[in-house]
């Protein structure tokens, strides 16, 4: 189906969200009207582009994207969108962030672990500047994000480009933060157990946490805490009594991940103290070993 | 290859090798559905899948006559623009994309005389950035799947000499993760699918030892969940496209016993519809012509005796291919 025109680009966007040429046309049609708001020479041009053309266009990207959440093609259109905008001059307000934001939550709510949605919002609010409060708004917001994603792994990958955002601006901040990120991710394991997502992200604050502080690589009590962890959450007979049906789904998984964290969080401490490792699999159905070279 | 033994359990399906080739060649005469129409903007890479399916599986002749041999060829000739990219399909603006799958298609079938090489070297040029990456496209979209598109392209007509390799490997590895895996840009969600990217950008690159081969096979391996597929991503379903994405880059590393690769050739075989052919994203799912190649593809790289022809890992065409042009194969590894 040639998409030609304008017109004919919607109606095929209306059947495939991911159609990437007929974006393409849209973009052609945005960019030409964009040349006459401009050429006009009238003053405020870029500005009204962006609230005659612009918002138009990405309430018409929100609309197909109500059908097609995940099209990678449509979160790029809007991006061009906004960086065109902005390569015009003319300054995004807060309005526009929430409502990206909005149309990023939407999408997620359709469909699970969005790549391209997460990865949509983290960078509004990379764009959002270097304001380290609009971040530590977003950082606080990403908790409970998290909370309703446990195995959205999307959610939880999201929370870290956060935390990196945030760091970037208050760097002095963070052995306070990834305290904190392994205490919460503790907190979510104990009350979600059997989740993947929770154990990557803890592999990530303590790799973290780590890389930014080598002397935690030797600090018995940071070593010993995540170990007493994985030792709790392998303990499945308690868990079992209190609820037996969790016992006969999750509990073999929740004791296969205790373990690789075990061995995982080894092999990024020998590292860190310069020890020269190597990570091998004795058989596709068994665990990881770390051993010393 | 020891691989080869576990396709000999009498527990393991059989691969319909006719009725795939069948689904292939009914794939590319389908022009009057609505799908077909919707997928337009993708069509050379629709093209691509479907035959190099069923060149693995070694019916390239016996599946495409010389007449649909040249009619596929005079396709993908007028998905040509006049900057040297290629569209997806006929009026399509050009793309990194397209143009790696045009020359894949020329590739397999051995007619690369129909490209104009500084044309389509001047495109992919011009994609790359200062920072080393690469657009898709003018309209600017930056991904490290199009590094990738670019180099393959680029190596496959023997002009990387074009582009800033030791920049555009170092972009890779600023897309690097805390878990080893790879994102589409710098601090992006770690996704098996970028990971072949990234992997296949840096082996062709030369620049394997920026890839931490223990921790992202590691990550690689367990994307294998209980029913023996592979997902891209933890708590995601398993993919019969992943058999492709995680498996290719596991056997650059070396690393492809760090799964049960019987479970996983059972998982790809149970996705196949054998009555009309095809194999689909799941079991008991729509068959589609891209789930069809990677299936096949994901059995090559395990040996599976009626794939005649070995896959390369990193440029995802036949052995044979490469060595007809002349290139250089990837070793797999130390495994």
């Amino acid at each position: 189906m040639r998409a030609d025109d304008e017109a004919t680009a919607k109606a095929a966007l209306c059947a495939n969200g991911d159609h990437a040429s007929a974006w393409s046309v849209r973009r052609r049609y945005c960019e030409g009207r964009g040349r006459l708001y401009v050429d006009a020479r009238a003053r405020g041009g870029e500005e009204k582009w962006f609230e005659e053309v612009v918002r138009p266009e990405l309430a018409f990207v929100r609309f197909v994207q109500s059908r097609f959440p995940k099209a990678p093609s449509a979160w790029a259109h809007r991006r061009w969108l906004l960086a065109r905008t902005m390569r015009f001059g003319v300054e995004l307000g807060e309005d526009v962030y929430n409502c990206e934001i909005q149309a990023c939550d939407a999408a997620i709510a359709r469909k699970k672990s969005n790549y391209a949605a997460w990865s949509h919002r983290a960078w509004i609010i990379q764009i959002m500047g270097a304001d380290s409060c609009a971040v530590q708004t977003a950082l606080r917001a990403s908790e409970s994000l998290a909370r309703r994603g446990v195995s959205d792994h999307g959610a939880l990958h999201y929370r870290s480009r956060i935390i990196e955002r945030y760091l970037e601006l208050r760097p002095s901040d963070a052995s306070k933060v990834f305290t904190r990120e392994l205490e919460f991710v503790r907190e979510l394991i104990d009350a979600f157990p059997g989740h993947e997502t929770l154990w990557m992200h803890y592999r990530y604050a303590f790799a973290e946490a780590v890389k930014r502080n080598k002397l935690l690589a030797s600090d018995a009590d940071f070593l010993a805490t995540t170990k007493r962890f994985c030792e709790k959450r392998r303990d499945i007979t308690e868990a079992s009594r209190v609820d037996p049906s969790w016992a006969e789904h999750a509990a073999a998984s929740e004791y296969r991940l205790a373990n690789a964290l075990d061995v995982w969080t080894t092999l990024v401490v020998k590292r860190a103290q310069g020890r020269r490792v190597h990570v091998s699999r004795e058989s596709p159905n068994e665990g990881f070993t770390v051993d010393s070279d | 290859m020891s691989a080869a033994k576990e396709f000999e359990l009498p527990s393991m399906p059989t691969l319909c090798v006719d009725e795939h080739c069948a689904f292939v060649a009914r794939a590319s005469e389908s022009a009057d559905t609505l799908e077909h129409a919707l997928t337009e903007h993708l069509r050379l890479s629709g093209i691509y899948w479907g035959v190099c399916a069923v060149y693995t599986l070694g019916r390239l002749d016996r599946t495409f006559d010389r007449a649909k041999k040249e009619e596929i060829l005079s396709y993908v000739d007028s998905c040509r623009n006049e900057n040297g990219s290629y569209g997806g399909g006929v009026g399509h603006d050009g793309h990194v994309l397209y143009t790696l799958s045009a020359v894949q298609i020329y590739a397999l079938f051995d007619e690369l005389s129909r490209i104009d090489v500084e044309a389509v070297v001047g495109f992919l040029s011009s994609m790359q950035l200062s920072n080393g990456s690469f657009q898709g496209d003018h309209w600017g979209e930056i991904d490290t799947r199009f590094t990738y598109c670019a180099l393959s392209a680029l190596r496959l007509l023997g002009r990387l000499d074009a582009v800033d390799v030791d920049k555009a490997c170092a972009y890779i590895n600023s897309c690097k993760n805390f878990d080893g895996g790879f994102g589409a840009e710098p601090g992006g969600e770690s996704h098996a699918g970028q990971v072949f990217t990234c992997v296949g950008a840096l082996a062709i690159g030369g620049r394997l030892d920026y890839v931490d081969g223990d921790l992202l096979g590691w990550w690689l391996a367990e994307r294998q969940v209980k029913v023996g597929g592979l997902n891209g991503r933890p708590e995601k379903l398993p993919d019969v496209c992943y058999s492709w994405w995680v498996l290719s880059s596991l056997s650059v590393l070396g690393k492809t016993h760090w799964i049960d690769r019987a479970a996983l050739a059972r998982f790809i075989l149970k996705c196949q519809d054998e009555k009309s052919g095809g194999i689909s994203d799941r079991p008991d799912d729509e068959p589609d012509v891209y789930h069809t190649f990677f299936g096949i593809a994901g059995l090559a790289l395990m040996g599976h005796p009626a794939v005649v022809e070995p896959i390369d890992p990193v440029f995802a065409l036949p052995k044979s291919v490469l060595r007809r042009m002349g290139i250089e194969l990837s070793g797999t590894g130390k495994g």
